[in-house]
């Protein structure tokens, strides 16, 4: 059986000099458990380009979306696109991906640089065919992928990024290629490579860009799975045949909570151990497993975890942290397939009266924090015990 | 080598045993007993109704305070030692 692949996506912006709005427009879809990506530079910069990219990206999106061939896509955009008072004509340029999850994927671009394709980490040549539709000639191409293969598309103020400054030329496509082969690797993320390069043009524009720049940016990657188990099913007989299903699934496994840390040691015949250095005064300590990558305890790290998962922006701000709470967070970001399994049996000690209420809230964290997981494209699946 | 190992599940947690793991710690330190007294962490112990547990080898104590503890580490660690 092949490995489940994941598509991520990362985009970047950064407007002309004096423009508040990008010309440029960049929009992600899903499609047949993959990805589409629309990237489109309008006519002109400021609103009226701002307005162009956004209606065709949105319109391509749309039709791709609902299967449409690619014809009806380009008839559409003309038909509809507003046409330039100054130019005389309705024009937008236009770069269409398909990635589908079974691993094949489509391109077709029509006035945007050519798209960089990735595989093994160098930048391969797509084959492409013309194809014309009305007045326009289309590039397309049809390409298998797998895991480590990375689309990177640019509108072209990337490629003119230093023109006439630093750089006589522009930063120039065959540039590009060789600075994204240097660039990218495993374990950066689509969203990083996209920054930087952006970033990159931005320096060569020396803070003054020329263009509206855009980088839009694919990754394909084996699927990430975490499994999550926090707290005892209510029926202690049942304790050993779902630990043991919880321990067969694939990926990474991770537990909350005193007794679930126990029922598992007890499967494994081994010893938690715990880390007193991980300690804070908020959370308390993880400990080790063998077998398991992560032991936390349950409800204060579990309400902490919820907090951060309301406030982040980016996985990054939690390198380098080691508190249970962090890393629980850490572990829910990184995967893009969550089951978590929530037993609901009751600590006889958080009932007593004198226990603050937060205590009998663990179900209602776990399910706020399936929600803010959800939000984020997460893929989660909540079995209740 | 004496053990003492402090509770760090949910209810203990509440019941201050970050603070009594701090004080044991100073404590071991100031009476420089590090290579004598080892302090250690579990969870769930499921005596959670008692108050912060902690284990002195195998002898099981309750503390509610880093008070509690500097009153247990005396009588248990310090004056048993003389």
């Amino acid at each position: 059986m092949s490995v489940p692949m994941f598509i991520e996506t990362g985009e970047a912006h950064v407007s002309k000099f004096g423009e508040i709005l990008c010309g440029d427009s960049l929009s992600v879809g899903s499609v047949n458990g993959g990805r589409l990506m629309v990237l489109s530079d309008g006519l002109g910069s400021g609103v009226k380009a701002n307005i162009l990219a956004t209606l065709t990206t949105t319109i391509a999106t749309r039709l791709m979306e609902r299967g449409l061939p690619l014809e009806e896509v380009v008839d559409t955009l003309t038909d509809t696109l507003p046409e330039c008072q100054v130019r005389k004509i309705a024009y937008s340029t236009f770069t269409l991906l398909k990635v589908q999850g079974d691993g094949r994927a489509y391109l077709a671009e029509f006035d945007n640089p050519p798209t960089f394709f990735l595989k093994r980490g160098y930048v391969s040549r797509l084959e492409y065919k013309d194809r014309i539709i009305g007045t326009r000639t289309i590039r397309e191409a049809h390409v298998h992928v797998g895991p480590g293969d990375w689309f990177v598309t640019v509108s072209d103020g990337e490629i003119h990024a230093g023109i006439g400054g630093l750089l006589n030329l522009g930063w120039d496509w065959e540039k590009i290629a060789k600075f994204l082969e240097t660039q990218v690797h495993e374990d950066i993320s689509a969203q990083k490579v996209a920054q930087i390069l952006v970033n990159q043009a931005n320096e060569l524009y020396q803070d003054r860009p020329g263009d509206d720049t855009t980088a839009g940016v694919l990754k394909i990657r084996a699927k990430r799975f975490a499994n999550f188990m926090i707290g005892p099913p209510v029926k202690p007989e049942e304790d050993a045949a779902i630990a043991q299903r919880f321990l067969e699934l694939p990926g990474r496994k991770v537990i909350s909570g005193g007794s679930t840390a126990g029922i598992l040691a007890k499967i494994l015949h081994k010893d938690v151990v715990v880390d007193l250095s991980t300690m804070t005064d908020k959370i308390p300590p993880t400990g080790h497993l063998e077998g398991i990558d992560l032991v936390t305890e349950g409800v204060h790290t579990v309400n902490s975890c919820r907090t951060i998962l309301m406030n982040i922006k980016d996985i990054e701000e939690l390198s380098g942290k080691r508190d249970g709470a962090s890393r629980l967070a850490w572990e829910f970001l990184h995967a893009d397939s969550i089951n978590i399994f929530l037993g609901q049996a009751i600590n006889p000690a958080h009932l007593n009266p004198k226990m603050p209420q937060e205590m009998g809230f663990k179900s209602r964290s776990v399910q706020a924090i399936v929600n803010l997981l959800k939000e984020r494209g997460k893929e989660v699946n909540l079995e209740v015990h | 080598m004496t053990v003492i190992t402090v509770c760090v599940g949910s209810a203990c947690h509440l019941k201050g045993s970050h603070q009594i793991i701090e004080y044991f710690k100073k404590a071991i330190e100031e009476s420089r007993l590090e290579k004598e007294v080892e302090l250690k962490g579990t969870f769930c112990m499921e005596k959670c109704t008692d108050g912060a547990n902690l284990l002195i080898g195998e002898e099981l104590f309750h503390a509610n305070s880093p008070e509690d503890a500097r009153e247990i580490f005396e009588r248990e660690i310090l004056r048993k030692r003389k």
